[in-house]
């Protein structure tokens, strides 16, 4: 995504903003700042992001959406937590959380960075003269963070693969399946409508896999696995494949990415090792009521145990507990895949399944739940 | 009868041109000096607000954007890889 020069980032457009609820109350109210002719005088107490911090000013208008907000995944990004605190130990806890401020707290959202700005880890700048978006942008948005796998994947970016069928053929957008109730919401408002069973446990969502699918395949496509499905392989397979399995196609995959602080410019960077294409199915670590799957699409996900070594000794000494080999939703849905065009393109097909030759010595533990002992016969 | 009446009426209408005239002149037209939380009541055109606000002049002129905006310092991009 191109950077905006510095005028364009900060150009209101007025007619546009002032038709806005928002363009009812002056600039002040929410930036701070005083009324001045001089530029320096003017910008004195400036809030550029009233929408973050304590000084949150979005809440007084949105108290509900933001309440939730606040403890979301795009908020928190506890999902990034939920893997660091399984790999590591407590002592260890400190050392990560600097990493964390500098390499990965930037990728956290405000308000304003889905309705009224690029994210600022993409430079920030007005979308639209400081109009107040309700859908963010696909775009400028979504994929200017969610860019390198999903954004590829879906539209098309990776060479040779085709974009997602709900793209290409619906022109659908991001918010589509992914709702403003969900981004704004990661604890358990989906159980409204998806019922868990009695005694289930409660949705704590602390990675985006956990608890209900939201969004679903099947919220779209219920006839799938239904009675009078007249697709046999739906009926055949049932839950034992993620849809995934069967409907994406080949997604990136990511090797040893190492973090550190420059000594030249004092600047966070980080270094990723490989970025690859490929296409496994392996074991899900982690059946649930809502993802019963025995099989589901892997991705490499780009950590090693040396990956914040900058910031201490064996900051991972837990490496083992998490597969490096991650259950994943690739975004490029296809009917017809290479995979689904035969039975035996998939049974007995040894190169499409994560064994255990595929995967590095040294991650062979880390990856035990996932790797398939065995391919399914051939038929 | 009839031309009385309407010397009286007109005399009353005048009276009464001239009350309004003198209540007038006691209100003020200033409007009140804004503050940080002040709301406008009621929907303001573009240009109404636009005049009054140093922060909308500024931030609604390109030229001045361009001119006075500090140049953001190149950083030399140190990342490798796919992040």
């Amino acid at each position: 995504m191109a950077p905006l020069e510095p005028w364009e980032k900060v150009l209101v457009v007025q007619e546009d903003f002032l038709g806005d609820v928002h363009g009812q109350t002056q600039c002040i109210f929410c930036h701070g700042g005083v009324q001045d002719p001089d530029k320096e005088t003017a910008h004195t107490g400036l809030v550029a992001d009233p929408d973050s911090g304590e000084t949150n000013i979005c809440q007084n208008c949105h108290a509900d959406t933001d309440h939730t907000f606040e403890a979301s995944l795009h908020a928190t990004q506890g999902g990034y937590w939920t893997a660091l605190d399984a790999r590591s130990a407590p002592e260890d806890h400190a050392a990560l959380e600097t990493m964390f401020g500098n390499h990965c707290a930037s990728c956290h959202t405000t308000c304003g960075d889905c309705h009224i700005s690029q994210p600022s880890s993409v430079g920030g700048g007005l979308i639209d003269g400081h109009v107040f978006e309700k859908t963010p942008s696909m775009t400028r948005n979504c994929t200017a963070c969610h860019g390198s796998r999903v954004g590829n994947e879906y539209l098309g970016k990776n060479e040779g693969y085709a974009s997602d069928v709900h793209f290409r053929a619906g022109r659908m957008k991001c918010s589509d399946c992914h709702t403003g109730d969900a981004m704004h919401d990661s604890s358990g408002v989906c159980t409204e409508c998806h019922t868990t069973p009695e005694g289930g446990q409660p949705i704590s969502k602390m990675d985006r896999y956990d608890g209900t699918q939201a969004p679903a395949c099947e919220s779209c496509h219920p006839q799938v696995g239904a009675d009078g499905d007249e697709v046999l392989q739906h009926t055949l397979h049932g839950d034992k494949l993620s849809c995934q399995v069967c409907h994406s196609l080949s997604y990136s995959s990511c090797d040893g990415c190492h973090v550190a602080v420059s000594e030249k410019t004092g600047n966070p960077f980080f270094e990723t090792q490989a970025t690859y294409m490929t296409f496994f199915i392996g074991r899900n670590p982690d059946p649930s009521y809502h993802r019963p799957y025995e099989y589901v699409p892997v991705r490499h996900i780009p950590v090693d145990t040396q990956s914040y070594a900058y910031y201490g000794e064996d900051l991972l000494p837990n490496f083992d507990a998490l597969p490096t080999w991650a259950y994943a939703t690739p975004h490029n849905i296809q009917r017809i895949t290479p995979q689904n065009e035969s039975c035996n393109n998939c049974h007995g097909n040894t190169e499409i399944f994560l064994t255990s030759d595929k995967v590095k010595p040294e991650e062979v533990t880390a990856n035990r739940d996932v790797i398939v002992p065995q391919v399914p016969a051939a038929r | 009868m009839r031309r009385y009446l309407a010397v009286a009426c007109s005399l009353m209408v005048l009276y009464l041109a001239a009350c309004r005239s003198e209540a007038a002149e006691g209100f003020t037209t200033e409007a009140p000096s804004p503050t940080a939380k002040t709301l406008p009541s009621a929907e303001p055109t573009a240009n109404a607000i636009a005049e009054g606000d140093y922060c909308l002049g500024c931030h609604t002129d390109k030229e001045q954007l361009i001119s006075t905006a500090k140049q953001e310092e190149e950083v030399e991009e140190e990342s490798k890889g796919v992040g």
